[in-house]
């Protein structure tokens, strides 16, 4: 069944918690994601990819130090897309027969 | 476009629901102004001030730049930068803030006759760290609040 507001790419474990990690934040670090998500570099930057490629997610490069530092962040469109897909789950939560 | 299919059950949306609502607190935990920033910023902000009001704003420079560099170190340290939220608690930061600025220049200017202008620039100097600093420890606690607030109903 089709449903408006649910995102399966968003939806994957790792992913929602990736979206719902930035959603209240400018940026974060790729470093404290990956303490967060207590994941590998390569499982985070899989999940980041595939965000990225969805237009959900953008990435940005610094320099702090000599150490290349990247930093993580919604787009509007991802923003916009995991906000729909929080009230398509709870419409689920409370609606479950619909 | 994503594919927008399969939907789960209603304990599965509801565990997709916690986790959301976890990460989210781990997000703001991680974004709580440390009180060593509150510091920071009363004392430029007060020395800022300070300097204005004994008229030597030939070293405001290196107080902006002071402010550049502990907002660049705190979002460096936490490793998280907070979305900018108009609240009420900006608004009244920026309403009360503002003239007590000015303010405090022309009560420094008026007392400089009667106490000195260094003691007159260091004692608006203090009012103003002393109010940035209270501020600061409101939106810690505003902050805070917010956390403990997610899950309850009345989060954002």
């Amino acid at each position: 069944m089709k449903r408006k507001g649910f995102d399966t790419i968003i939806h994957a474990p790792n992913r929602l918690q990736i979206c719902a990690f930035l959603a209240p934040l400018q940026e974060a670090e790729f470093k404290v994601l990956r303490q967060e998500l207590d994941v590998s570099d390569s499982v985070l930057s899989k999940h980041i990819r595939q965000l990225e490629e969805a237009g959900y997610i953008e990435q940005r490069k610094s320099t702090v130090d000599g150490r290349q530092r990247t930093w993580v962040s919604l787009t509007s469109a991802g923003r916009t897309a995991f906000v729909q897909h929080v009230e398509e789950l709870k419409r689920l939560v409370l609606f479950p027969s619909e | 476009m994503p594919d927008r299919a399969e939907q789960p059950a209603a304990d599965d949306a509801r565990e997709a629901l916690d986790s959301i609502q976890a990460m989210e607190k781990a997000a703001l935990s991680r974004g709580i102004p440390p009180q060593w920033f509150g510091a920071s910023m009363a004392l430029l902000a007060g020395a800022l001030v300070a300097l204005s009001a004994a008229d030597h704003r030939e070293y405001h420079v290196y107080v902006l730049l002071l402010l550049s560099a502990v907002l660049v170190h705190r979002s460096q340290k936490t490793g998280v930068s907070l979305r900018q939220i108009p609240t009420k608690l900006v608004g009244i930061a920026i309403i009360v803030l503002t003239p007590l600025f000015f303010g405090l220049i022309v009560v420094a200017q008026l007392f400089s006759n009667a106490i000195g202008t260094f003691w007159a620039a260091l004692a608006v100097g203090i009012v103003l760290a002393i109010a940035v600093y209270t501020l600061s420890l409101f939106e810690r606690r505003w902050h805070i609040a917010r956390i403990g607030s997610i899950g309850s109903g009345s989060g954002e």
